[in-house]
């Protein structure tokens, strides 16, 4: 498969609305986006194979981590003969990864680097929640704040600080504000789309025996971990919390489009965050918890988004006014 | 049947020979990267994070698991050690002396006294500006005073020639006086370098701190720029703005005269420029926040032209590539690696913070 048909056919299958965000990208970082995300949703299809024991899947993302520092392919036809998903794009991704591969090759050194560097922290994060949620028949909670946080940053957060440095190397005039506090505002942009994801999935991972609501504080509610599921309304204090936290993280997300100046660059940040806001608007009217259907954003509201994006192109007036209602409620 | 078997034989031995020269060869080179957009407040480096920057990439670079084992595999307590600064760029775009500091703490580490440890570029006017001074107690600050601070006996020939001027060792005494009006004058013309007595007679090793610049005149003014062009004298010719010269830059770096002392490359990237280099231009001035490593200062130079190419593009300025043609006679010479499949960047991560920095509301 050529570099074009994978950023474009195989991009599109395996990441939907994030494709939207990389076909507005400027030309020249397009390439170190994709590959990034091929690369990372490649190491998450390795982290969800179910039908994988966990022990194994953990030994592929260790061997893909070392395919991506020491630049082999050592391991790649043993972890395409135990990785195969049930869903086609991601059984074409598994297929095509020596593909992708190669094309991390062709990058420009710096954004390689880039790419290899966020790659070892996201499969750090990948590892440690495969060996926290080893046992899928008990129900195991992240024991407090700081884990969620650390565990947010690892697999979401440090892609902010990837796509932030990225741009820095390309574009010169990326940003008047200093590098650091740039890239402090996509760290926690990065945290904000990761929480607003936890929230938005809970009763599926705790299905699946994943509780990343902390133990500490379902502790000081009174609940159990297992029992989340049962009394969802006790629950309803600590989950505000985090709506509140993700929203405030939102809020430095709409700080970083802000004072980003690449009109496409700024609409590719945009739309994620516009989705996030409206998931946890979404989250906000329907809890997750209290709801047997999944929070999804409508593609109505996909396609407000795009138009709204056109606007907050080369508007800091437009962007300001969409972020208010984050300043009012979660 | 014998002969030919031997003639065959003799080719093959040939031919893996000259395989082994061409540029495709099989040897690699390895840069090392370290960026930290916290290493600057304000554009003025915050001298914690720059030593730890430092201090860090050395180790990479060394493959040694302390800071104190990195810088005793480079130099011993008996080195008189140089570090050659660049401060072409005066007090807004040197090597900063933070940078400096840090080299300076992992050279105690192994054991070298500040005494024996010398900070030198051409300019002492430069050198001040940029903050480097002569201290009681402190490291040796030299500059390379004209034509005496040059090595008669450490001479370097290259094919281009250049016009001598007051200062160079070869420029002729005669003409520093006053000809009488209407005196016929020739040019002294000489194709000769003399390379500077710090770098030939009082170091015994160095490390190399370059600033991340372009050049016009041969591309970018990065690790081979810093340690040749300004230790030597005559050498204005390497670097016409036309480009005529680059190639005899090449030459000039594959000198060992130059270059058998220096034991690492240290790019100071935490400003970075890339156009109207190496003197300062504030307008083309950019924050990386980084610093390069590497035991190549050609494999160095070419990641750093890359990536001084692609803000360029951003900044719709033309390509500095088409102007470093004359790396790759610097490989055929030794001096490196010029080309960018057999260099491997390798990116130091940095130890990140455990939770994100946003207070809850």
């Amino acid at each position: 498969m050529t570099h074009d048909a994978l950023g474009s056919h195989l991009l599109a299958s395996v990441s939907r609305s994030f494709y939207l965000s990389i076909r507005v990208l400027p030309p020249s970082i397009r390439a170190p986006i994709s590959v990034g995300y091929l690369l990372a949703r490649t190491s998450d299809t390795i982290a969800d194979s179910a039908q994988c024991p966990p022990a194994l899947r953990q030994e592929f993302l260790h061997s893909f981590a070392l395919m991506l520092s020491e630049g082999h392919r050592r391991g790649i036809d043993a972890l395409q003969r135990h990785i195969q998903p049930p869903d086609p794009a991601e059984a074409r991704l598994i297929a095509q990864l020596p593909a992708c591969l190669d094309w991390l090759d062709t990058l420009p050194k710096t954004d390689a680097a880039c790419v290899r560097s966020v790659m070892a922290t996201i499969i750090e994060g990948q590892r440690l929640d495969l060996h926290r949620f080893a046992d899928p028949l008990q129900t195991i909670a992240l024991p407090d704040a700081s884990a969620l946080e650390h565990y947010t940053y690892l697999v979401a957060g440090c892609v902010g600080e990837f796509w932030t440095q990225i741009c820095l190397l390309h574009f010169p005039s990326y940003s008047d504000i200093p590098a650091h506090n740039l890239s402090q505002l996509g760290r926690d942009y990065g945290c904000a789309l990761q929480l607003v994801n936890i929230l938005r999935d809970l009763p599926a991972d705790l299905r699946s025996g994943r509780c990343y609501l902390p133990a500490d504080q379902l502790l000081a509610e009174g609940i159990a971990p297992s029992q989340l599921l049962l009394q969802p309304h006790a629950a309803a204090p600590l989950f505000n919390h985090w709506m509140h936290r993700a929203a405030a993280l939102l809020q430095s997300g709409a700080s970083y489009i802000h004072a980003i100046r690449p009109a496409r660059v700024r609409i590719a940040c945009f739309l994620p965050w516009r989705l996030g806001v409206k998931t946890l608007q979404k989250m906000r009217e329907t809890p997750p918890l209290l709801t047997q259907t999944k929070v999804k954003v409508s593609r109505g509201e996909v396609g407000r988004a795009l138009l709204l994006s056109a606007l907050v192109a080369r508007s800091n007036f437009w962007l300001q006014k969409l972020a208010t209602p984050l300043h009012q409620h979660p | 049947m014998w002969r030919s078997l031997w003639a065959a034989l003799t080719a093959v031995l040939i031919t893996q020979s000259l395989a082994a020269e061409v540029p495709g060869g099989t040897e690699r080179s390895t840069v090392y990267w370290i960026q930290n957009p916290e290493c600057l407040a304000d554009n003025r480096p915050q001298g914690a994070a720059v030593s730890a920057m430092v201090h860090q990439i050395v180790q990479a670079a060394t493959g040694q698991d302390t800071p104190k084992k990195a810088w005793t595999s480079l130099v011993s307590p008996k080195d008189r050690v140089g570090i050659k600064v660049s401060t072409i760029g005066g007090p807004g775009f040197s090597t900063h002396t933070e940078v400096v500091d840090a080299i300076v703490d992992g050279l105690r580490m192994a054991g070298v006294p500040l005494d024996q440890i010398l900070v030198w570029d051409r300019n002492a006017d430069t050198l001040s500006a940029a903050g480097y001074q002569q201290r009681r107690g402190g490291y040796q600050v030299r500059s390379i005073p004209p034509a005496t601070g040059y090595d008669p006996a450490a001479a370097i020939d290259t094919s281009v020639i250049g016009k001598l001027i007051w200062g160079d060792l070869l420029f002729p005494k005669s003409l520093t006086r006053r000809l009488p009006s209407g005196t016929a004058q020739t040019d002294p013309l000489s194709q000769t370098s003399h390379v500077s007595r710090v770098l030939s007679q009082e170091v015994t090793k160095v490390i190399n701190v370059p600033v991340l610049s372009d050049s016009a005149g041969c591309a970018i003014a990065g690790a081979i720029y810093n340690l040749a062009i300004p230790n030597v004298d005559n050498w204005r010719r390497f670097v016409h703005p036309d480009g005529s010269g680059a190639a005899s830059l090449a030459e000039l770096a594959a000198e060992k005269a130059i270059r058998s002392k220096v034991v690492l490359h240290l790019m100071d990237a935490l400003v970075a420029q890339y156009a109207g280099g190496p003197s300062a231009s504030p307008n083309y001035a950019y924050a990386h926040s980084s610093l390069y490593a590497a035991f190549d200062p050609l494999a160095l130079d070419l990641t750093a032209l890359h990536q001084l190419d692609l803000w360029r593009t951003s900044a719709k300025l033309p390509p500095l590539a088409p102007k470093a043609r004359w790396m790759l006679f610097a490989e055929d010479l030794g001096v490196g690696i010029a080309h960018p499949n057999r260099i491997d960047l390798v990116a130091i991560p940095l130890k990140k913070p455990h939770h994100a920095s946003t207070s809850l509301p």
